[in-house]
């Protein structure tokens, strides 16, 4: 109620304020999204004598909504800024405005005072660095098709995925001062967020705050400060059961000397976790402080734009970081589309696969810092499933970039080779090789059209081997895109993503207390996951298109045939940012 | 700034950074650690096997009151096993496991506890199948419960029978009322319920054993008070179950099943007689209360202590006492539903209360 009153409020303001059109302001966005889905495969209909088949689950469907979202902007003064994101949704089969709803979906304020100290309070999106607030990308996509990129897009627009940010809720502050003598810029930074609220019973109040002391010395030379904690607030129940606190501390610098062709660059950042569970029972009782480093040196050749970059870090066992190493992406979700296959009492869940990854709006994403290690899939990405603070990594990255999307060509491939700190489990260590690259060439550029003609390609691919409590585990990422510009603003788009995983894992079950591991779940893989897609789109302006898509996905077990499935989907989508 | 600034810069900040590596590196390379992180994990080799094939668990029958079930087999090699242990009828699960080239039965024991929310219940039978990291070799065995475990020994289960080892939560042969257990005065039985519930089907069934407890009711007369019962404390308890005199060390620990509901609320009322006597006085004693919301859905374990209760606010149901938290001095407990806010339906659902003393309730142990 209260925010139905403060978005009229916003209204008004803006219906007084109409003639000056600095002080309210409108952005948002409109879609509509059509889909037509079918699925079909051995899981549903086993061919062998005595088997069922599945007829109890649907085969088709067809779904789809148009949303329009309305930001308002209302900003008296310097001081102020107030925005509103209003939804107004309608699910398909709802027309007429039977099954529309409306809902809030940001609201924020926003302002500088003393045109020194800038304030956010209410949806923020936030990141530091990448070992302390990140939002990392859970598997490896730089070099995927457009029309991948198109679906995702979607994707990461419904969960609030802006760049590596999170969506928090909360507030915000920085400052920065700049001087002439000495250094040239000393800045501030310090938030606070609640990412879980007290049930005032079993469930206190878990906060998430921290900050940021920068120093530009020149533009040769700066180094900063972050510090982030994750706790418990125990005076918000009314017995105290669990007493829980994260704390990181990290020092970065970045070290520039550049020449008329060349440039060079000394990045770096360390610091430490310091974490405490304490609990009546001494024998969970966990407080460990571990360390990492992470020091890296790139040369870049200007006119190139080539990059060339090698770093080393260490990462130990149980450096914990929830702010940087909780993942964005549920492995172990259920799909939404066809969410069962089979009949009682031998239905099984189907497993968001390849597919659902990159279009499944809901249900998948998680939006919300964890305060330990979540489980994952290790087909999806074994090395780094927690981003670059993966804890127990140490090892050698070598990165070497060229090129950029206006160019000819924009290219890029990286090497990892890293390996445990500490055995799990065993004295012996994980070892780590990973591969991935690729490229994106505008043909165009080279034929001297002016029309579109863009061919992409990418591989992933990792290693994970162990001598004893063996382990051989080895995964590879495929992606292939094409996009051809045929008429002024049409495009045809194709794209094509494989992944093959085939091997074991035992992965550990995380738990907060001081077993740190209580157990391993054996993991053994022989499996395939593909899409191929293709269709058309017609950019109406920068930010607006609509497209049509033909999506064939499938999910084939190389080690129990009955497990394969194909699915295929016509999407349909037009959308409009203003 | 010239060029030999420049470079005097980059070169200081080249220095710090290696610095700081090296410094980073001694440390790392210094720490102290073992030789591995997490319990230990042994795979199947080649080769191995389980001696006859045999994995037993005995004996087949076991009264979990006074009795464990032992699991014996020998294996060729040390290897990381586990014993997953499921009830066929109550769901409930536990997992013991270990690295070993043997179960030894003096060690490698079970008696009675669960993982996870369910109980184990009286004459279910409990599949047992060992399984071993790194392979496919699974054994079993079955083991039938006469007797489900009792958890009195963490404290006072408050329970529907006043013999020392009989039946915990809201079990027993029949629901026994008189003496022991009685209700409210103002919980009329045609418009407010009171009743032992099997609950309605697997998804919702009691936590513990077949019956759970719910209390439900329109508040009718808008004083947010719908309906209880209490269960007195007898002599014989009093005598064979000491309790602390610290609040600090008494927890309160009760199963609830939220409905996502925002109005109903359980009064959990620890009554005390402040005079040392056999009965709570409510216009001369202390109550000391905590009120559960039911927010949540499904059951949930909630843990609260004693220290944490709030004195009852009426000076005649409870708030007339020394106003000081005598653990060793309850008489009786209280559950009552409530509405808030007032005059609307309720339905608490609740199940095994136990107070525990020394910690809050385990029930892995």
């Amino acid at each position: 109620m209260i925010r139905k009153l403060v978005f009229i409020a916003f209204v008004l303001i803006g219906t007084n304020h109409v003639l000056n059109a600095q002080t309210v302001y409108f952005n948002g966005l409109g879609r509509a999204l059509v889909t037509n889905d079918k699925i079909a495969g051995l899981a549903l209909d086993p061919d062998t004598v005595g088997a069922q088949t599945d007829n109890t689950n649907p085969r088709r469907g067809t779904g789809g909504y148009t949303i329009f979202d309305l930001g308002v902007n209302a900003q008296p003064n310097e001081m102020l800024r107030a925005h509103a994101l209003l939804r107004i949704q309608n699910e398909f089969g709802g027309f007429y405005g039977d099954g529309s709803f409306l809902l809030f979906r940001q609201m924020r304020l926003d302002g500088v005072l003393g045109k020194l100290v800038k304030y956010e309070i209410g949806d923020l999106d936030l990141a530091l660095t990448p070992y302390t607030l990140y939002n990392f990308e859970e598997m490896y996509n730089d070099f995927e098709a457009d029309i991948f990129a198109i679906r995702r897009s979607v994707v990461h627009y419904e969960n609030f995925n802006f760049g590596n940010k999170w969506r928090v809720q909360g507030f915000n502050t920085s400052a920065a001062f700049q001087y002439e003598k000495g250094i040239e810029r000393l800045g501030f930074r310090a938030f606070a967020t609640r990412p879980r609220r007290t049930d005032f019973l079993a469930t206190p109040d878990r906060i998430f705050m921290g900050g940021r002391v920068d120093v530009k010395q020149s533009k040769f030379f700066n180094v900063g400060i972050n510090y982030a904690n994750f706790f418990d607030v125990m005076s918000t129940v009314a017995t105290e059961i669990v007493n829980y606190n994260n704390k990181v501390y990290t020092a970065d610098v970045a070290g520039t000397y550049e020449l008329e062709k060349l440039k060079f660059q000394l990045l770096g950042e360390a610091g430490m976790s310091d974490y405490r569970f304490d609990t009546m029972d001494v024998e969970v009782r966990r407080n460990e402080n571990n360390i990492f480093y992470d020091l890296g040196l790139s040369g870049e050749y200007k006119p190139l734009k080539a990059r060339l970059t090698v770093s080393y870090r260490e990462v130990q066992p149980m450096f914990s970081s929830p702010g940087a190493q909780t993942r964005r992406i549920n492995d172990f979700a259920q799909a939404n589309l066809f969410p069962t296959m089979g009949n009682a009492p031998l239905t099984m869940d189907r497993r968001a696969i390849l597919m659902d990854r990159i279009s499944q709006e809901h249900g998948i994403r998680n939006l919300t810092l964890q305060p330990m290690l979540m489980p994952f899939l290790p087909q999806y990405n074994n090395i780094t499933p927690f981003g670059m603070a993966t804890p127990n990594r140490r090892g050698v990255t070598v990165t070497a970039n060229g090129g950029g999307d206006e160019e000819l060509i924009r290219t890029s491939a990286t090497i990892d080779l890293l390996s445990e700190v500490q055995g799990e489990g065993v004295a012996s260590l994980r070892e780590f090789t990973g591969i991935r690259g690729g490229f994106v060439l505008n043909a165009h550029k080279l034929l001297g059209w002016e029309s579109i003609i863009a061919i992409n390609a990418g591989i992933r691919h990792e290693s994970t081997t162990r001598e004893l409590s063996p382990i051989n585990l080895q995964s590879t990422l495929y992606d292939a895109g094409l996009t051809v510009e045929v008429l002024k603003g049409l495009d045809l788009i194709g794209g094509y993503k494989l992944l093959t995983a085939r091997g074991n894992e035992f992965l550990a079950v995380y738990v907060m207390d001081g077993a740190f591991i209580d157990d391993y779940m054996e993991i053994n893989i022989d499996t395939k996951e593909h899409i191929l897609a293709f269709g058309g789109r017609y950019r109406f302006s920068k930010n607006s298109y609509f497209t049509l898509q033909g999506h064939f996905a499938g999910f084939t077990n190389n080690e129990n045939r009955f497990n394969n499935y194909t699915m295929n989907q016509a999407f349909l989508n037009y959308t409009m940012l203003f | 700034m010239n060029k030999y600034s420049i470079q005097s810069n980059f070169k200081n900040g080249i220095l710090v950074s290696v610095s700081l590596l090296i410094a980073l590196l001694l440390v790392s390379s210094c720490a102290k650690r073992t030789d591995f992180i997490g319990s230990e994990l042994v795979t199947m080799p080649e080769g191995f096997f389980v001696a006859d094939n045999s994995f037993s668990a005995s004996p087949d029958r076991v009264n979990f009151e006074r009795d464990k079930a032992k699991f014996s087999a020998e294996f060729s090699h040390r290897v990381t096993w586990r014993i997953k242990l499921q009830g066929l009828t109550s769901g409930a699960n536990k997992v013991i496991k270990g690295t070993s080239d043997k179960l030894d039965p003096d060690s490698i024991q079970w008696n009675g506890s669960h993982d996870g929310l369910y109980f184990f219940m009286r004459d279910e039978k409990v599949l047992a199948e060992l399984t071993f990291m790194g392979g496919n070799l699974t054994l079993i065995d079955t083991i039938d419960v006469l007797r489900a475990k009792l958890y009195g020994n963490q404290g006072f289960s408050v329970s529907n029978d006043s013999r020392p080892t009989t039946f915990e939560g809201f079990e027993g042969a029949s629901f026994n009322i008189s003496g022991l257990f009685w209700l409210d005065p103002y919980f009329d039985g045609r418009r407010e319920m009171a009743e032992r519930d099997p609950m309605l089907n697997d998804k919702d069934k009691p936590v513990q054993g077949e019956y759970a407890f719910t209390l439900s009711g329109t508040d009718i007369t808008n004083s947010y008070f719908v309906g209880g019962f209490k269960r007195n404390i007898t002599a014989m308890e009093r005598n064979a179950i000491k309790w602390p005199e610290d609040p600090d060390s008494v927890y309160i620990n009760i199963y609830l099943y939220g409905r996502g509901d925002g109005v109903t609320k359980l009064n959990f009322s620890m009554e005390e007689a402040d005079d040392g006597g056999p009965s709570h006085r409510e216009d001369r004693h202390d109550a000391f209360e905590f009120q559960f919301n039911f927010e949540h859905t499904g059951w949930k374990l909630f843990s609260v202590r004693y220290s944490d209760l709030t004195r009852a606010a009426n000076p005649d149901y409870g708030g007339s006492g020394n106003n000081v938290k005598e653990p060793n001095k309850v008489r009786s407990i209280a559950f009552n539903a409530i509405s808030s806010p007032p005059n609307n339906y309720v339905k608490a659902t609740f199940d095994f209360p136990i107070i525990t003393f020394g910690k809050p309730f385990n029930p892995r142990e």
